[in-house]
């Protein structure tokens, strides 16, 4: 089943084309990988897909109805908030909180303890890369998505927290979650992605899907991206 | 509702915030405490009920210095560090964020106003004017309509234009504003092109000296001209459709 579909999508900046007649299908339940080189066109299709960014050209589908997470890959939260509170602040801004709801603040505790974290006073002034990079995971959760998209979901973490968070979304694979993932760490796109696309200067040059290559997805995308640059 | 609360809760963290207001406070008390020495106009203030309109300008123009300062850097910063993608990808829609970061930014500068007036009020029993605390906190709602036209203003602005370009602009309207009266003078004084420019200006700029003048009507038992009212609420109409409707193309 088609989730979310771009036909020949293209962003341009005045003359600077960014994305470059994009096409592609994401199937419900799938874990897909956008890959690419710095300046492939990834974020600025993330940004298309969740709406943060109009195309110049071309149409994004995405099914109806279907809730959308995310968590981009330089998150900013309030220093001087605890982890509850952004978790609160943002269950607000969706109208899912009522302060008062017991269950509600066992739901927001209960994504705090899915990412590795803890409802604790500890402010997010103290909080490691890693931290706040699971904050980030856990906040995309409130809604309960259909679709999550993360944008170097496990870039600064160290090993045990690439294991944690490559985990959990194992476990929400499994839950039905259909996630986009843009990461350059390709181990973890092996991992966890069903399939991808890579992307270059805008175009997608290639696809990929996991299992199918006799070429390990590194390889391939040292071969496809790391020529001409 | 919560994007306004963050807002609050950001800026009363503001260390801006505080000098400014302990700036007024001890403006206040200083003209409070020294009446006697001090003379406007060659004659000398011994009296509360003449200082206070003097005190309401001050402490206005400095609410309105403090909305200045905390609104022209809210809508930029919450797109510089991507604030925004989280709460656009929530669905919220522009106009409502603007606005509500645009709230926050007016509550704390009414706080900020609110704190100046209450030190008003503690000068005016300790000078042994008690009776008249009921007219400074009407006064008090003049400085609100103050800042709500700096903070919807340099909210609308700081949408559309980088940040030192709303600042620049919003100082030139602030001043404008607030010292309308010695504008009005100088375009009155000159006949020329100059004269002319200046009452094109003035039809621009927000009244800031007019609210001031009007608190300090109503503590002096003067009569109030309502038209600065009104254009004052026009003028915050104006600015808070800007707001709401002022597009960013991407967050």
């Amino acid at each position: 089943m088609e989730f979310i579909k771009l036909e020949n999508v293209t962003k341009k900046y005045k003359e600077n084309t960014v994305v470059d007649n994009l096409s592609l299908t994401i199937n419900k339940g799938e874990v897909f990988a956008l890959l690419g080189a710095n300046g492939a066109g990834k974020t600025t299709t993330i940004k298309m897909i969740l709406g943060l960014s109009k195309a110049s050209e071309g149409t994004i589908k995405i099914e109806e109805g279907a809730k959308i997470g995310y968590s981009p890959e330089t998150p900013y939260f309030p220093p001087y908030l605890t982890a509850m509170e952004v978790m609160s602040y943002y269950a607000g801004i969706e109208g899912k909180k009522d302060k008062k709801e017991k269950k509600d603040k066992d739901y927001l505790r209960s994504l705090l303890d899915l990412t590795g974290l803890e409802d604790t006073k500890v402010k997010v002034k103290n909080y490691s890369k890693g931290m706040i990079q699971r904050l980030a995971l856990a906040q995309a959760l409130i809604s309960d998505p259909d679709i999550l998209i993360l944008d170097e979901p496990t870039a600064g973490l160290d090993a045990l927290g690439r294991k944690h968070n490559l985990e959990l979304l194992r476990r929400l694979k499994e839950k039905g979650k259909t996630i986009i993932i843009n990461s350059h760490i390709l181990h973890d796109i092996e991992a966890i992605c069903d399939r991808g696309v890579i992307m270059k200067k805008g175009k997608v040059i290639d696809t990929w899907t996991n299992g199918s290559d006799s070429e390990s997805l590194e390889d391939k995308f040292i071969r496809l991206v790391g020529e001409e640059e | 509702m919560e994007i306004t609360i963050n807002v609050v809760r950001e800026k009363i963290r503001k260390k801006t915030l505080y000098i400014t207001t302990i700036l007024g406070i001890l403006v206040v008390a200083l003209f409070s405490t020294d009446m006697g020495s001090l003379t406007v106009g060659g004659k000398r203030i011994n009296d509360y009920y003449v200082l206070i309109p003097i005190l309401i300008n001050v402490v206005n123009f400095l609410a309105g210095a403090i909305a200045l300062a905390i609104s022209v850097t809210t809508v930029p910063n919450e797109y510089e560090r991507r604030t925004s993608h989280l709460v656009w990808s929530r669905g919220v829609d522009q106009g409502r964020y603007h606005f509500s970061l645009a709230a926050g930014n007016m509550i704390v500068s009414w706080i900020s106003g609110g704190i100046l007036y209450a030190t008003l009020c503690i000068f005016a029993i300790v000078n042994g004017y008690a009776n008249i605390l009921g007219k400074i906190i009407g006064a008090s709602l003049f400085m609100l309509l103050y800042v709500a036209i700096i903070c919807m203003l340099t909210t609308a602005l700081s949408i559309q234009l980088p940040v030192a370009v709303t600042g620049v602009i919003m100082i030139l309207l602030f001043a404008g504003g607030a010292f309308r009266s010695i504008l009005t003078l100088v375009a009155a004084a000159l006949t020329g092109v100059g004269g002319k420019v200046i009452k094109r200006i003035l039809q621009i700029l927000p009244n800031l000296a007019g609210l001031s003048k009007q608190a300090g009507n109503l503590v002096q038992g003067n009569p109030i001209n309502v038209n600065v009212i009104i254009t004052s609420l026009l003028f915050i109409w104006i600015a808070g459709l800007g707001v709401l409707f002022f597009r960013k193309k991407e967050a």
